[in-house]
């Protein structure tokens, strides 16, 4: 992969966003929006300075080898389960799927000690219902499914 | 000095000592899960306070709002999580400190530096109050729109390295700033459709975002067999050199503080970026900020807790609340008789003595309460990498759901960390977005009332004095950095031609 490639990239999904954000506009009412549309312009600016800057600089780059791919096969199922785990909350409520998510995740880590990765993942999870619930006045998610 | 006087002895009977001892305890706890922070600590208590006396409800509450305040620090330098954004800073040189394996020094740093601007932010209260009640009574609108100006400038010397990349991220979260409801006629903007973006994007949960998750992103990029090992502590002994160095920082970071303090909206997160800042434009060994320096601990820990006493100054004496624990101060001294204001020096004097020498007192017993936590806190370090991202995962969430009690900010926060780890990839610098997310709501709205107030003729407000100080000092600011930069260059240039 080129050095300049992800800043390209970056480049292009930030022009999206600020473009959609640029959409929004019209429906603001004027005083409100001279100060969001200052901004906008600058960061649309620079953005594109951004991108020029990328592909003039990957046209003399030459291919780098990295371990993007091989970290991203690590990180991208670890996000996915970070997902799951943040939608089944509100499912199965806080205490099981942070149960789960524990043994999963430390189990995907490779923690070798099976019983320690149960208690750990039993006691954590009970001691920190018990310091939000009753000490921090706080309720956990209880699910929509339970 | 007869009340001074009168306040040791209350302070120093064995039931306000534990009452201090206490709410020490529990702050310190307080600041240093996150999501949860200061404020949170002293308005969960306040009805607590009910049954008490006076002067004691008052010392509880000191002791929860500078126990907070530090608290932060403790995961900001073990694990690279900021309790509270006050403690972003000390996170950045923390995190490397512990990776030198200098992790009990860190945070033997963090807590001296912590009760030194606590500590002089106290005398400060007890000393200067009625002269410095002058400068709060000179703050106004354009004041606050130069201190978040001035405050922004950090920017420039923080993304030294990538300038420009430093300025693209914080414009565009300056944008980011402007979700929801504008600050002055209340119209939703950028909301996309969620009706939980008109109150836009809670800061708490985007920094726990960006500072929790790519920590934990980064250990999955060691192959797995590096996941069951675990960090050193390292030696809570200090140099001599880390305290006659950062002598001068830790004074010049606790002044800083303490006007910072006085100045309402502007608290302890914007003191910790300000000191941080002025201490790296100071200092002999700049490029040593970011990897693990002791000077950048010293002035944003000093700087935050600088805050506490400076933030009461305008409550005491003027019955103006600059700050959200400050009000919750106001709340409480009403609820028990004592309303702040010019008379309550003599009218209450016995009580508002107690309550400042208390914070005194309570700022050097943080100390001994301090360094047990670290030494407890810092069993994290040998805990394996496995174990601790997994529960930093559960943490954030827990404690960005916490925040304000919704799984929407919760996504913000997961969010947040993959943009962050992203970024930091990449080579984009995230301070700049926890400085214009904390900034720029008040920027915008302080703008906008300026121009209101001056009917758009704006070279009017140079006809403040404290607001023309700030405008130099916000260009000093801007300039000092870019003239730095640009000698280096010229530098480099001539060593290169040669």
């Amino acid at each position: 992969m080129k050095k300049s490639f992800p800043d390209m990239i970056i480049s292009i999904v930030l022009l999206a966003f600020l473009t959609s954000m640029a959409v929004q506009v019209p429906a603001i009412p004027d005083v409100s929006k001279g100060y969001p549309i200052f901004l906008l312009g600058i960061s649309y600016l620079m953005t594109i300075v951004l991108l020029l800057k990328s592909v003039s600089r990957m046209k003399l780059e030459e291919k780098q080898e990295t371990k993007v791919v091989e970290q991203a096969k690590v990180i991208i199922p670890y996000c996915g389960l970070i997902t799951v785990y943040l939608f089944m909350m509100t499912k199965i409520g806080y205490v099981v799927s942070t149960i789960a998510f524990m043994i999963i995740s430390l189990l995907y880590l490779r923690l070798k000690n099976k019983v320690l990765m149960v208690i750990l993942s039993v006691v954590t999870t009970a001691l920190i219902y018990f310091v939000f619930t009753n000490f921090l006045v706080v309720i956990l998610p209880r699910g929509s499914w339970l | 000095m007869e009340n001074i006087l009168i306040g040791f002895a209350n302070v120093l009977q064995p039931m306000n000592l534990l009452i201090c001892l206490g709410g020490l305890f529990v702050g310190v706890l307080f600041g240093a899960l996150p999501g949860f922070s200061a404020t949170m600590a002293v308005a969960i208590f306040v009805p607590f306070t009910y049954v008490m006396e006076p002067g004691a409800a008052l010392l509880l509450l000191s002791a929860l709002y500078c126990g907070g305040v530090y608290g932060g620090s403790i995961p900001a330098v073990l694990v690279g999580i900021p309790g509270t954004p006050a403690s972003a800073p000390t996170a950045w040189e923390g995190k490397a400190l512990v990776k030198k394996g200098e992790g009990g020094r860190a945070l033997h740093l963090v807590t001296l530096a912590s009760c030194f601007g606590g500590f002089w932010s106290s005398i400060a209260l007890l000393v200067c109050a009625p002269l410095l009640a002058k400068i709060a009574k000179m703050v106004g609108q354009p004041e606050q729109m130069f201190v978040a100006i001035f405050g922004l400038s950090v920017v420039v010397m923080l993304a030294q390295d990538n300038l420009f990349k430093g300025c693209m991220v914080a414009f565009i979260s300056l944008l980011l700033a402007t979700f929801g409801q504008d600050p002055v006629e209340g119209f939703p903007r950028f909301t996309y459709g969620f009706s939980e973006l008109t109150g836009g994007f809670s800061v708490v949960p985007v920094l726990i975002g960006l500072f929790s998750l790519p920590e934990v992103f980064k250990m999955l990029e060691d192959p797995f067999g590096k996941m069951t090992e675990s960090g050193k502590v390292g030696s809570m002994k200090l140099r001599a050199t880390d305290i006659t160095n950062n002598i001068g920082n830790a004074i010049r970071s606790t002044i800083w503080g303490v006007v910072i303090g006085i100045i309402p909206a502007a608290g302890p997160d914007i003191a910790a970026f300000l000191c941080y800042n002025e201490a790296k434009k100071a200092s002999k060994h700049p490029e040593e900020f970011g990897n693990g320096s002791p000077d950048g601990i010293v002035a944003a820990e000093s700087g935050n807790n600088g805050v506490t006493g400076g933030s009461l100054i305008p409550l005491l004496t003027l019955g103006i609340p600059g700050s959200a624990p400050a009000a919750i101060f106001l709340g409480a001294m009403i609820i028990h008789g004592v309303r702040p204001g010019p008379t309550l020096f003599t009218q209450h004097a016995d009580t508002v003595y107690t309550m400042i020498i208390g914070f005194a007192l309570i700022n050097l017993l943080m100390y001994f309460v301090g360094m047990f936590f670290c030494k407890c806190g810092s069993l994290i370090l040998i805990i394996p990498k496995s174990i601790l991202a997994t529960v930093i995962v559960v943490l954030a969430t827990v404690g960005t759901f916490a925040t304000n009690k919704n799984m929407f900010d919760v996504w913000v926060m997961f969010a947040a960390g993959v943009i962050g780890y992203i970024m930091e990839r990449n080579k984009f610098p995230t301070a700049p977005v926890a400085l214009a997310l904390l900034l720029g709501t008040t920027m915008e709205k302080s703008m906008s009332l300026t121009r209101t107030m001056y009917e758009g003729e704006l070279h009017m407000v140079l006809t403040r004095p404290l607001a023309l100080a700030l405008l130099l000092l916000t260009v000093f600011s801007f300039a000092f950095p870019l003239i730095k930069i640009w000698r280096t260059n010229q530098k480099e240039k001539l060593r290169s031609n040669d």
